[in-house]
Formats: C-alpha cells, sequence, structure tokens
C-alpha cells in the first residue's frame, strides 16, 4: 500500500509543483494558488497534497521513523539555509555546508561498516545506513535529491549513471550479494565517502519544486505589502503559505515502503483503517461521517482498538494528521455520536478512489 | 466475546456510567487495602487476568458477591476542562502574563502562544507510563524501569554541563533556570548530542517536535540563520522542581529509582494547586507546570510503557473531553490493551492519595449486567 501511495505523491508533487515554461519543466512561483507571476500561478497545496498528508500521517512509534524524518530535515533545513543566504545577497557562503554529506551520516548513525565482533563480522554495513541507502535510492528515483562532487560541483555524469542502474533495478538485484558486487560498494553513500574528502554531498533539487515548497513553508506568505512573498530574508511568525510538513509525511511514507521491502511495514493496520472509515464516512448521508460505534469497530477489526480514542488527541501532537469532529446524535437515546472528518482527509480517499477508476490501480 | 459491553455498542459506556453515578449512587471506592490485595494476586497480561473476566471478581478476601472495576480520570483534573470550555481568554491572558516574567519564555513561545492552551494529553500519558514503569520497577513488580524518563533527566543536566563549562556545579546549577534561557550553540549542541547518539538517543530527532506543539516541545531549533538551538523554559522549571523534590526526601535511594514517585508527585502538587480557589493564575501555573514535564521528557523507546501511559491515560482523558465519560469499566479495557503489566499494579499506582491521577471504583455485577440488558 505505501508504494501506491508513493506513486501518488509522484503525480501530485509533479502536476502541483512543477510547470511547464517556454517548453522547460519549472518551479511555481512562492506564495500559494492566490499568487501569479508572469501569468503562471502559485501552488494549490488543497487540492492533492495537503489530503495526500492527511490520509498518510501514521501514528506507529514515531522513533521508528525517526532516522528518515531527520534525513529529510537535514536536507531542507540546509537547502534553506542556502537560498536564506542569497536573499541577503551573500553570494559567497551558499556554497558552502548546502547539502547533507558522510560527516552527517556518521553523526546520525554512527560508522558504516562494523569493526567485527563476536556477533557481527568484520565489514558488515550496519542496518541504519542500509535504510539510509535505500532512502537515497527511492528519493534519486522520484528526483528529489541531486549528488554534488564538491562544493558546488552538480556530479551530473555519476548521478546519471547511477540512475541508469536504478531504472535497470540493480541495486534490488544486487542488494544481498556477496563480496564487491554488493550494491552498498557502488551506491550513494558510497559515494559520499569516497568524496567525502572533495566535499561530496547531496542536495535536495530545488529546481524539482523544492525551492517553492521551502519558501511556501519558511518564507514570507503571499499578501504582505512590499514583501516579496516566499522571502526568507528575515523571520515570519504569520501562518506560512504551506502550514503543513509535508516532507515529514513523505519521508514516513518512504519508510514505510522501504518496511514493506524489509517485510516489516509500519502503520499497515492503521492505513487499512483509515481507508475504511474514509469509505464508511463517503457511503453516509452526507458524505463526511461515521456512526462512534463503527469508528471503534473499525479500530477492533484490524486489532487496534486500544488506540482509537487516542486518535482523537493525536492533532495536538501531529499537524500532519487528520482531525476528528465528534457530534451527539439529537434526540438519539441511549446517547450517540458521530465522527465528522475534516474534508481534506476525505479528498485523500476520494482522490485515491478517482484514480482507480482511471487506471485500475486499487 | 463480550465481557461488559457488547462488542457493537461501545458507546453504551456513557449511558452506563451515568445510571450507575445515579442517583442512587450504585459504585462503591475501592479502598486501599483491596487495591493493595488486587495488586498481589493479579497475575499476567492484562486481557488474559482472571480479574478481568467477563465473570468479573471477587468484592474482597472475605467478600465473594462479584464486582466490575470501573475508573475515572481523577476529578481535579475537572476543573481544567471546565477552564477550558468557559473561561479561554481569560485563561490565555494569564498564560500571556507569566510569560513575561520566565527567562526565554517570551522568545521560545512567538507565534505559538495558542499551543499554550493545549495540553499534550499524549506525551503526559507517556510521562506518566514512564514514571509508573520506575514505581513499579522499584517495588521489583516487574523489570522495566522507566529508562527513558532517567536518561531525559541526565541529559538536561548535561546540556546545562555543557553550556556552564567548567564552572558547572550539579547543585547550585540544579536550581538555576536561566542557563538556557540564551540559547545553545551549534558546536555544544552537537557535542552533548554525540554522547548520546551513541547510546540510542538522538536529541536532535526532539526537536521536530516543536514543529507539531511548541508547548511541549523540549527544543526548538531557530528557523533564521544563525540557527540557535533554544530548550522550552518550562522544561527546565519542570527540572528544579524535580531537584526540589529529591532533595526533599528523607532517606532517598539513587535518582535512577526516585524518578518516577517523584515525577508523579510533581504532578499531584500541580493537581492540587488547581482547588486553591484563591489564586487566580492557578489554572496558568497548571498548564506551565504540564508543558514543562511533557517538554522534560524526551526519551520514547518502550512500547509497553507508552501503552499504559499513552492509551491508558489518554483514552480516559479523551472519552471524558468528548463524550463527557465519567466513567470506564476496566475488564473492556483490558481486553483491548493486552499490556504486559500486571494492570492492577498499575491502577494502584495511578490510584495513590498523592495524585490521585485515576479513580479507581467497584460496582456489583449483577447492578452492571442489569443496567446493559436495560440499555
Amino acid at each position: 500500500m505505501p508504494k501506491i501511495e508513493l506513486n501518488d505523491f509522484i503525480n501530485y508533487w509533479k502536476s502541483s509543483m512543477i510547470t511547464e515554461i517556454d517548453g522547460q519543466l519549472s518551479n511555481r512561483p512562492p506564495g500559494g494558488s492566490g499568487i501569479e507571476v508572469g501569468g503562471i500561478s502559485g501552488v494549490d497545496y488543497n487540492s492533492t497534497l495537503i489530503p495526500w498528508c492527511k490520509g498518510n500521517s501514521v501514528s506507529v512509534d514515531q522513533r521508528t521513523l525517526d532516522p528518515y524524518r531527520q534525513i529529510f530535515q537535514i536536507l531542507i533545513g540546509k537547502a534553506r539555509n542556502r537560498l536564506t543566504l542569497i536573499d541577503q545577497g551573500n553570494l559567497k557562503d551558499p556554497m558552502l555546508n548546502s547539502g547533507l554529506d558522510f560527516k552527517d551520516l556518521e553523526a546520525l548513525y554512527g560508522e558504516a561498516q562494523a569493526r567485527g565482533s563476536r556477533k557481527v563480522v568484520a565489514g558488515d554495513f550496519s542496518d541504519k545506513w542500509e535504510k539510509a541507502e535505500i532512502l537515497f535510492v527511492n528519493l534519486l528515483r522520484g528526483k528529489h535529491i541531486q549528488l554534488f562532487e564538491n562544493k558546488n560541483t552538480h556530479a551530473k555524469v555519476i548521478q546519471e549513471e547511477l540512475v541508469q542502474q536504478l531504472n535497470m533495478g540493480i541495486p534490488e538485484k544486487n542488494w544481498a550479494a556477496e563480496g564487491d558486487e554488493k550494491w552498498m560498494f557502488h551506491g550513494i553513500c558510497s559515494f559520499l565517502k569516497k568524496k567525502h574528502k572533495h566535499g561530496a554531498h547531496l542536495r535536495i533539487n530545488e529546481s524539482y519544486g523544492w525551492e517553492t515548497y521551502i519558501r511556501d513553508r519558511w518564507g514570507a506568505p503571499g499578501g504582505i505589502p512590499g514583501i516579496i512573498a516566499g522571502n526568507l530574508t528575515r523571520k515570519h511568525v504569520d501562518t506560512p503559505t504551506m502550514n503543513i510538513p509535508l516532507h515529514f509525511v513523505l519521508a514516513e511514507t518512504l519508510a514505510r515502503a522501504m518496511g514493506s521491502m524489509q517485510k516489516t511495514e509500519w502503520g499497515k493496520n492503521q492505513s487499512k483503517i483509515r481507508r475504511d472509515m474514509a469509505d464508511n464516512a463517503l457511503d453516509h448521508p452526507l458524505k463526511n461521517r461515521i456512526n462512534l460505534n463503527t469508528f471503534y469497530m473499525l479500530f477492533s477489526k484490524h486489532s487496534a482498538a486500544h488506540m482509537a480514542d487516542s486518535f482523537f488527541l493525536r492533532h495536538t501532537d501531529d499537524k500532519t494528521s487528520a482531525r476528528y469532529e465528534l457530534i451527539e446524535i439529537t434526540d438519539s437515546n441511549p446517547k450517540q455520536w458521530e465522527v465528522k472528518f475534516e474534508p481534506e482527509f476525505l479528498r485523500w480517499r476520494t482522490n485515491q478512489r478517482i484514480r482507480s477508476r482511471t487506471e485500475g490501480v486499487p | 466475546m463480550r465481557r461488559v459491553l457488547p462488542d457493537n455498542k461501545p458507546t453504551l459506556d456513557y449511558e452506563l456510567w451515568k445510571s450507575i453515578v445515579g442517583p442512587p449512587s450504585q459504585y462503591e471506592t475501592v479502598m486501599k487495602e483491596d487495591r493493595h490485595w488486587l495488586s498481589q494476586i493479579d497475575r499476567g497480561s492484562s486481557e488474559i487476568s482472571d480479574l478481568w473476566m467477563k465473570e468479573g471478581r471477587d468484592r474482597s478476601t472475605n467478600d465473594t458477591t462479584k464486582v466490575f472495576d470501573f475508573i475515572s480520570l481523577g476529578s481535579m483534573f475537572d476543573s481544567w476542562f471546565e477552564e477550558i470550555e468557559y473561561n479561554k481568554p481569560d485563561l490565555e491572558d494569564r498564560i500571556e502574563q507569566k510569560i513575561l516574567s520566565i527567562d526565554g519564555a517570551e522568545k521560545y513561545f512567538e507565534g505559538e502562544m495558542n499551543s499554550l492552551l493545549e495540553i499534550n494529553w499524549i506525551i503526559l500519558g507517556r510521562v506518566i507510563g514512564a514514571a509508573v514503569a520506575n514505581i513499579g520497577a522499584a517495588e521489583k513488580w516487574w523489570t522495566r524501569k522507566g529508562r527513558d524518563a532517567y536518561i531525559a533527566l541526565q541529559f538536561w543536566s548535561n546540556l546545562k554541563r555543557e553550556v556552564v563549562g567548567q564552572r558547572y556545579d550539579a547543585t547550585h546549577h540544579a536550581k538555576d533556570s536561566t542557563i538556557l534561557a540564551n540559547g545553545i550553540d551549534d558546536d555544544k549542541w552537537q557535542e552533548v548530542g554525540d554522547f548520546y547518539r551513541q547510546i540510542g538517543f538522538d536529541p536532535d530527532s526532539e526537536i521536530l517536535r516543536s514543529v507539531g506543539h511548541r508547548a511541549s516541545s523540549p527544543f526548538w531549533q531557530e528557523n533564521h540563520r544563525p540557527n540557535r538551538y533554544y530548550a522550552n523554559p518550562f522544561a527546565v522549571i519542570h527540572q528544579k522542581s524535580l531537584f526540589a523534590k529529591f532533595r526533599g526526601v528523607e532517606d532517598p535511594e539513587e535518582l535512577s529509582k526516585e524518578h518516577g514517585k517523584l515525577t508523579l508527585e510533581v504532578l499531584g502538587d500541580a493537581l492540587k494547586c488547581l482547588r486553591k480557589r484563591d489564586d487566580h493564575d492557578r489554572f496558568a501555573n497548571f498548564a506551565i507546570k504540564i508543558h514543562g514535564m511533557c517538554a522534560f521528557h524526551i526519551v520514547r523507546t518502550d512500547q509497553i510503557q507508552q501503552k499504559i501511559g499513552l492509551h491508558l491515560f489518554s483514552n480516559l482523558v479523551a472519552r471524558k473531553m468528548s463524550r463527557d465519560v465519567g466513567g470506564s469499566n476496566v475488564p473492556d479495557i483490558a481486553k483491548q490493551l493486552k499490556t504486559g503489566f500486571g494492570l492492577a499494579k498499575v491502577l494502584k499506582i495511578l490510584s495513590d492519595k498523592n495524585h490521585k491521577i485515576i479513580q479507581w471504583n467497584a460496582v456489583e455485577k449483577e447492578i452492571v449486567d442489569n443496567i446493559v440488558n436495560d440499555l
């Protein structure tokens, strides 16, 4: 299921964030759908991307997913710093420290290969590094990252070679291979290690929608007189154009998709529950609610009865989670309630149903 | 299989408790000696324990009348819910006034003041879970010691130590809540982090909490250059309270064995303060204390601990807040929760008179069955 969700994301991201200008693919301008620059409107997050977040936000033990969220946080944080410096007119510093490098990974995950002990063979790659590699492979496949061979030179040739190998399925084929053929010796982590001394790093692909996302999330919102939408030169406390941390949900979904590769898919039952809830709500005469007894029973059906109530409290902690409103049914005896879902959550399922009808994918 | 309420009608919990409360009132408080007895005889995971089956349990050692247990959120929480419902603007003003007098708070909560009115019940549940684990371990009921909370205690002290440098004095600086108010440089933050990452806890992951709910988040990294790190000032105040409690303990064990008890005492103190009607800032103080407890709790690794805290406690809160359910039957909770901890032991800890996080009552099985059959 997370793989289908990822495919949906890829399509939603491309259609929402990217547009064609003079035959070239280009970012939409920051500031949201109400802004228009040179005839090109800003991003409409409400139609597909925010609903996708609401449908994919999971509440499994967040620690399980943290490493992936952190990698995204570093990639986004460094790109944001770079763009801030550019907005401030500092044209030298942006070349420095603008991506995630080997040292960052070591700080996060420790050493890549074991030194050897009674239980671990010397040279074995650590599980965390393998997870990072799978993440990078998926990000590169989706055009979300770029490889840089030194402080400011795009490693175009190496990246193209790697992409070719990814398209041929080499990482999956050679993942468990023995000896030199093993993918970990040839993949993205290996590139970072080999070229570390020259300043090799990974950057989030700003020209593939991420610059606009960063400016919409941390920059000036549209409509402030005298300030260009998305400008990062100073701190803004107003509600941003995009107030949902989409990059965390993407990190979680990627992690879940990778988990399914390793036969440990997290949040599987929660996905089923959310899907069933949305389907039941769309079948209700008002198309947006279910009876509270049904709500509890759906959690029980998927062995998660103990989690049902805490879903009402989740939004405090997690801006990406769907909001549930409890409404008492007037004059019911014994007293009964309905759970009303926010429109964005239901739109996630409606979008899926439309896609399923047009493409035949469940 | 049904224990108390029909599986397809769990929302009858509201009417059931309403009928039990009466008038006439049909419940009885489970007394201290019975709580102790039940905690001693409870065996196995909650869903298989004999105490919570559909047949009910004996009322006491010398009375075989069958009863069902019911638990409610401590009554002291009620006044908080009422304040939030009827007096929100005044509370908002009072908290904002309080913020002005706390070092570093204005900066930390800038643009996020509205988060201060919302308690993060899920994290509070985790705090309670870790405390219960620690108390039970001290009683030798189980082996889990609430290690999460202990690492958190150490981390906060080490962070202060790093910022103060050579002059650091543990006893003196535990009382100082201003040390972290001006932020933490990147190199110092990384240095502390490197040590903890080696033992499996990455402080950077906790920064992400500030995105969701600033009030209960432990740290925040400036979204703008120079991107300094800031600690939640409420968490630092909580640290001060914990150490003050520890210093007051007569004949204390080492802190690793005491922190659960101390944490629940601090929570109990916060709850008791809600009764002081002449103190107009009591709700603002309560919010600050609870946010501080939540922010202080930074390590979350133990899932069983989470079931106790997160699900048992937050489920009571959710039902109370959203539907005003005053009491929930324990057999149905035990069936759902499937916790590895002895549930009676947990209930004993949570209903302790020093904090009364929950109230533990019992109702005769026959009465309950009759009400349910009539609903």
